[in-house]
């Protein structure tokens, strides 16, 4: 019997290692060798690009710009998100704290399209926030006050694309915490801040570095922004610096492959820097005790915290997407629509006649929902792998499993085109290759999510089952799962909504019969045809925010079951 | 003596006459062949491209001129036919990926000059005749490549914003101190076409050009069909263009105007079928449909681009004999002095914001 088990667990574990290092390693094994390549069909090696990508003098002034849009954009998500996380985690706030699904809506949006809108609402001539503004305030300026073609733009659009990250994995530290530690601080006459300062947020911070962690990686590997708003600016991030090397003539595709691994010393640093800063310190809440999550009473405050949860909405969903659904109605692009412009032509285009539609929703789905499945259970079992065993290279596998985040997808894309376009293995030319690309590239946040769930739960009560005489694998269902069950539903959505609107690697892997949605409408986007573009993205958010909403009704049943256990 | 002579000389003379005859028939038994080869192309394929069952186009077309020429030929010979549209690069990388693995399911490959040059001289395409390439100048084709579509090198403006009167009248105008602040062009590492002027504009004008373009301040967008929509929404009142841009805009409403330039470069897509198409004959039947009148006017007539076959007629769009004057680009030098022209850019255009 005891060996069964420990031949069961064993297998199990090697397996999933092993499919772990195959989806990583190879592809950016293709990709190191493309770096080293003199060109895409030659065996010739060098060190040239290299070479001229670290004595680029442009480089360094890219690498500041960069830094310097994460440091501001990431500064504003992390207070937008924590704030939101713990007033619709652990009070009363009106409406909201019974609508946890809201601050996320803008996750459901592409992030260019996300750009695109505030680049209707605030380019500095004919944005509508800007028009209305001038119109209300009587102003004879031509232009202003706002301008979203400038570095404060580049960075509002990025804190807002990045927010519902760090919300949505502090909502989940939140969630795991035993109200017992607050109750006592309170006992001890700590008032509602204090309590936050001194007990709530230490508590979850390993919530909390997963999700700045999590934001610096997307924020680094982002290209859709910046390439809308970055270009007008004069502003160059190393995302997009690499996909001109890709994209445009005459391609240097072995530099963007010598500068993209260069990327991959920052994402190990930082999860080198996280690991430090947690250090060997328990931040188990999750015991052999049950719990309810405490909730705050704000009192005279809870209007206002509503107000301010309501200005996030406006902010990223209401305003952004009125100047797409207004676009979305005209003949072309203007902040004045007369009813000599206005036609529902985009929407007869976009939904009868534009070939790519039909395909790519159903495409999407079906990568989205069987994707994040798959991939939630692996990442589940490699984060039970590294925080639950003694196997050895846990550690490494931790580092190996943060390896994509670093790279850029487009980047990472050319080495999976080259990876399983040829033998032993071919994918290329079918949906396998998008979901494999996938699970690659946003497995790390799988492992993220379910790890943090995982650190905050004691191992007393997988151990107490073990004792008692229970398998490993009727432990790890029985017991495991549903204790990082928030985790798990997290990342499984998170999953989700990223396989929904993944772009940069799609756009280069698919073909016409694997076309996604974030492909047909980026197409529309080269082409620069706004109306088309609006009238598409509208179509698609409305058919996101209706998936999400049915997952969310569905697992809102499940997790109320998790709540009353005792 | 003289006989000998004379009746020499009658035999050379019917020698020539028959010499000059048999060539004569022979070329012109090859030229009738060839043109019985070329008129009968569509027969002599749609039975065959029938059976191969569809036919895959790869094409860095805009999306409405590939949806109008799919469904022209779907209409006209009953053959399933699918588009792969993709960025220029990126296709010429794709391309060259699944040559290199045998996995090529391309049968006709629709890409911007000089890429297209690129991949012929790799062997990607192989040469072929069609009715429709037959009317196409010279020019335009070579054995192995036609070109379908061509854009040129404009100057567009909105007129709620540029007056009668103030508008440039070429290329020197706009570096003309007036126009400070009011000019947009495609960012050089983006844009094809801004690499393309930059050549152009530093042959014809030098480095002060330039600089003094520089000074005006240009704003800048990701390529000139980005930046065409903001002209007509008044976000920018000038800019670089294609002349394509200008009717399109206009079909839809919007307040612009613009020419031309003079000289004017051009850019295009060429047609090619790949030499090993998966669906040869299909491959072969849908190219000759592309190069034909009906085919160019399917593919340019949504675009509202001007197609190289002089029998095509595209409603609003320009011809061309609208263009006046010709600027030819040297791809081979534009290619050695890109480098030369990034720092230009940076320098006196980008390094001016």
């Amino acid at each position: 019997m005891r060996v069964r088990r420990i031949t069961l667990e064993g297998s199990l574990l090697a397996t999933s290692m092993l499919v772990v290092l195959v989806l990583i390693l190879y592809p950016l094994l293709m990709l190191l060798r493309r770096s080293l390549s003199v060109a895409a069909n030659s065996d010739a090696w060098t060190f040239q690009w290299y070479v001229q990508a670290y004595t680029d003098p442009k480089l360094t002034v890219t690498i500041v710009d960069t830094f310097l849009v994460l440091a501001g954009s990431m500064g504003i998500a992390f207070a937008l998100g924590v704030s939101m996380a713990f007033l619709v985690g652990r009070t009363d706030v009106p409406f909201f704290s019974k609508a946890k699904i809201i601050p996320v809506l803008p996750f459901l949006t592409p992030p260019f399209i996300m750009a695109i809108g505030w680049m209707l609402l605030a380019a500095p001539r004919s944005g509508l926030l800007n028009g209305w503004i001038r119109a209300l305030t009587s102003s004879d300026a031509e232009q202003g006050p706002f301008n979203i073609f400038t570095m404060p733009g580049l960075i509002w659009v990025m804190a807002l694309y990045l927010t519902p990250y760090i919300y949505l994995l502090t909502l989940s530290g939140l969630k795991n915490l035993d109200p017992t530690f607050e109750e006592a601080s309170r006992l001890a006459g700590a008032n509602v801040w204090k309590t936050l300062r001194k007990v709530t947020l230490p508590l979850v911070t390993p919530a909390l570095l997963s999700g700045l962690l999590l934001a610096f990686i997307m924020g680094l590997g982002q290209f859709g922004i910046p390439a809308a708003l970055g270009v007008p600016s004069n502003i160059q991030v190393v995302s997009t610096s690499i996909w001109q090397n890709i994209a445009n003539w005459p391609a240097r595709t072995e530099l963007a492959a010598a500068l993209a691994t260069s990327l991959l010393g920052l994402a190990l640093l930082g999860l080198y820097a996280q690991r430090r800063i947690q250090g060997q310190r328990s931040y188990a809440t999750v015991t052999g005790k049950g719990f309810r999550p405490g909730i705050t009473r704000l009192g005279r405050w809870g209007w206002s915290a509503s107000a301010f949860c309501w200005l996030y909405v406006f902010a990223t969903v209401v305003l952004p997407y009125y100047a797409l659904l207004q676009t979305s109605f005209s003949t072309f692009w203007t902040p004045k629509l007369t009813p000599s412009l206005f036609t529902l032509d985009n929407y007869r285009y976009v939904l009868f006649q534009y070939p790519s539609t039909p395909i790519s929703i159903r495409n999407s789905l079906l990568l989205s929902i069987g994707g994040a499945t798959l991939g939630i259970l692996l990442a589940a079992i490699c984060s039970w792998i590294v925080h639950r065993t003694e196997t050895k290279g846990r550690h490494l596998l931790d580092y190996i499993l943060m390896l994509p985040i670093g790279i850029p997808a487009t980047v990472l894309a050319v080495g999976l085109l080259a990876a399983w376009i040829q033998p032993p293995l071919v994918l290329y030319g079918s949906l396998w290759i998008l979901l494999v690309a996938y699970i690659t590239i946003y497995l790390p946040f799988g492992v993220r999510s379910t790890s943090s769930s995982l650190q905050q739960v004691s191992k007393e009560l997988e151990e107490a089952s073990r004792v008692a005489g229970g398998s490993w694998l009727r432990t790890f269902r029985r017991i495991t799962l549903p204790l990082i069950r928030p985790g798990l539903i997290t990342g499984w959505f998170l999953l989700f909504v990223m396989f929904m609107r993944e772009l940069s690697a799609s756009i280069l892997l698919y073909v016409p019969q694997t076309t996604v949605i974030s492909v047909a409408l980026f197409d529309l986007l080269l082409e620069a045809n706004y109306p088309r573009l609006a009238a598409l993205g509208t179509v698609i958010v409305l058919i996101s925010i209706g998936s999400v909403a049915i997952l969310h009704w569905l697992t809102r049943g499940a997790y109320t079951a998790h709540d009353t256990v005792q | 003596m003289d006989k000998t002579n004379q009746n020499r000389r009658r035999l050379l003379g019917l020698f020539s006459k028959g010499l000059a005859t048999g060539i004569s028939a022979a070329v012109l038994g090859n030229l009738t062949r060839e043109a019985a080869a070329a008129e009968t192309i569509d027969e002599r394929f749609v039975a065959a491209a029938k059976k191969e069952g569809k036919v895959m186009f790869y094409t860095t077309v805009p999306i409405d001129g590939n949806v109008g020429v799919v469904e022209a030929f779907k209409k006209k010979y009953g053959i399933e036919a699918e588009y792969y549209r993709q960025a220029a690069v990126r296709m010429q990388e794709r391309v060259e990926a699944e040559i290199k693995s045998n996995q090529l399911l391309a049968d006709v490959l629709a890409i911007d000059i000089p890429l297209s040059e690129d991949l012929a001289k790799k062997g990607v395409f192989v040469p072929v005749e069609a009715p429709g390439r037959k009317e196409i100048a010279a020019r335009w084709k070579t054995p192995e490549l036609t070109a379908i579509r061509l854009y040129v090198s404009s100057i567009l403006w909105n007129t709620n914003l540029i007056k009668p009167g103030d508008e440039p009248k070429g290329w020197e105008d706009l570096a003309n101190p007036k126009y400070k602040g009011k000019l947009a062009v495609g960012d050089f590492a983006g844009s094809l076409t801004t690499i393309q002027w930059m050549y152009m504009v530093k042959k014809l004008y030098g480095v002060d050009y330039l600089k003094r373009f520089g000074q005006n301040r240009p704003r800048l967008f990701q390529s000139p069909s980005a930046i065409a929509p903001l002209v007509s929404a008044g976000e920018v009142p000038m800019s670089v263009s294609l002349e394509y841009l200008l009717p399109q805009q206009r079909a839809k409403g919007a307040p612009v105007d613009g020419f031309i330039g003079r000289p004017a470069f051009y850019g295009g897509i060429h047609v090619g079928v790949m030499a090993r198409a998966p669906r040869p004959n299909a491959a072969r039947l849908f190219h000759s449909f592309v190069v034909s009148r009906e085919g160019q006017e399917a593919l340019c007539g949504p675009l509202k681009s001007i197609a190289t076959n002089p029998k095509a007629e595209i409603p609003g769009a320009y011809k061309l004999s609208d263009v006046k004057e010709w600027f030819e680009l040297d791809y081979t030098e534009m290619y050695a002095q890109v480098e030369q022209l990034r720092n230009d850019f940076n320098t006196y255009i980008k390094g001016s914001l």
